[in-house]
């Protein structure tokens, strides 16, 4: 479901309701908090059927390729690899983000996040809207699920 | 304000740090750079590839492409204004506050980074204006530049083609123009010449 025609977001929870994304993300400095942040309102703002932003989200590297997997690849001192897919209960008008990895030498840490969010994906499909939440920010550091 | 207050009120705790800020908007720097480049060339027409635009700054295209990537932070001032001169607009550097910069990121989207080429600006496009009393006169009719309401007299004359034409879909006539109605009225006399000769073949 979009809300006034953007994107929807939404965070994993894994089977005992912890929210995957708020864990990864529990020992990042401001910085990457503040950037991290930036780039997903930038997702939030985009309207469904337009354009997202250039490379915003791209498809996921190594083998096997998880298709329904993407990235919101981060340039920065630590390269940010927070993994997300379409949908997946409503593929035209919503995110849910899955997992979240680095990437170290071209090579995500840990090796098999891809596989990981799509395990996730697969597991949110099978529980349906328990198996997720509203995406939270990251600003919020008091919040830490883990 | 409701513009800016959803916003305002996600980010004032995590704005209380200055790492947390100043990342947050050096991030949409980039990200809004490098999405106006690629929303530019492609408001431009399809014609505009990256080919064409780097053809026009004197680049190669897979530079082009590198800077229509959200995660490209290298710009340069020098870079931006080859870029503006090719879309045609001027660069705007600018220090802000950080409200200012929220109410920019609140209203992101394709719409707002649109920008009207000087051909296409709208300061110096010439402007749909009202036709003028003058027409009116020419026609032996009158009527107010306030209501320019078409009588059936008038439009009987005109065949309905003058005032379909002018009235409907208005003239395109610069302002300064409007002020000169001697430089503009063989324009008019023109048309109107024109129409009666339309008139005259269909009859």
């Amino acid at each position: 479901m979009t809300i006034n025609g953007h994107y929807q977001l939404f965070d994993y929870l894994d089977s005992r309701d912890r929210n995957v994304m708020q864990g990864w993300a529990s020992d990042f400095d401001e910085e990457q908090r503040g950037r991290l942040d930036l780039r997903i309102e930038v997702l939030e703002r985009a309207k469904v059927g337009e354009d997202l932003p250039p490379k915003l989200l791209t498809p996921t590297s190594g083998k096997p390729r998880q298709r329904h997997i993407l990235e919101m690849p981060m340039k920065g001192q630590v390269a940010l690899r927070p993994m997300l897919c379409r949908g997946p209960i409503d593929m035209g008008g919503e995110f849910t983000f899955l997992d979240g990895a680095v990437e170290r030498d071209r090579k995500y840490v840990p090796l098999d996040a891809p596989r990981r969010a799509e395990a996730n994906r697969q597991d949110l499909i099978e529980r349906g809207e328990i198996g997720r939440e509203n995406h939270k920010r990251f600003n919020i550091q008091g919040e830490r699920s883990f | 304000m409701k513009i800016i207050s959803d916003l305002i009120y996600k980010v004032k705790e995590a704005f209380k740090s200055k790492e947390y800020r100043h990342a947050y908007v050096d991030e949409f720097l980039n990200v809004s750079i490098a999405t106006q480049i690629k929303v530019l060339r492609e408001q431009r027409g399809r014609e505009w590839s990256q080919k064409d635009l780097a053809d026009k700054v004197g680049m190669k295209q897979p530079r082009i492409s590198v800077m229509e990537n959200v995660n490209y932070s290298s710009w340069s001032i020098n870079t931006l204004r080859k870029l503006a001169k090719a879309f045609d607009l001027t660069l705007r550097v600018s220090f802000e506050s950080f409200g200012e910069r929220i109410k920019e990121i609140d209203q992101f989207n394709r719409e707002a980074l649109e920008r009207a080429s000087f051909e296409e600006d709208p300061y110096f496009k010439p402007e749909p204006i009202d036709i003028p009393v003058r027409v009116g006169m020419l026609l032996g009719a009158s009527f107010s530049l306030e209501s320019p309401e078409v009588s059936k007299e008038v439009e009987d004359k005109t065949m309905g083609r003058l005032f379909y034409f002018d009235v409907k879909q208005k003239t395109s006539k610069n302002k300064m123009d409007a002020y000169q109605e001697e430089k503009a009225m063989p324009r008019y006399e023109r048309l109107l010449e024109t129409n009666q000769k339309q008139a005259g073949a269909t009859q």
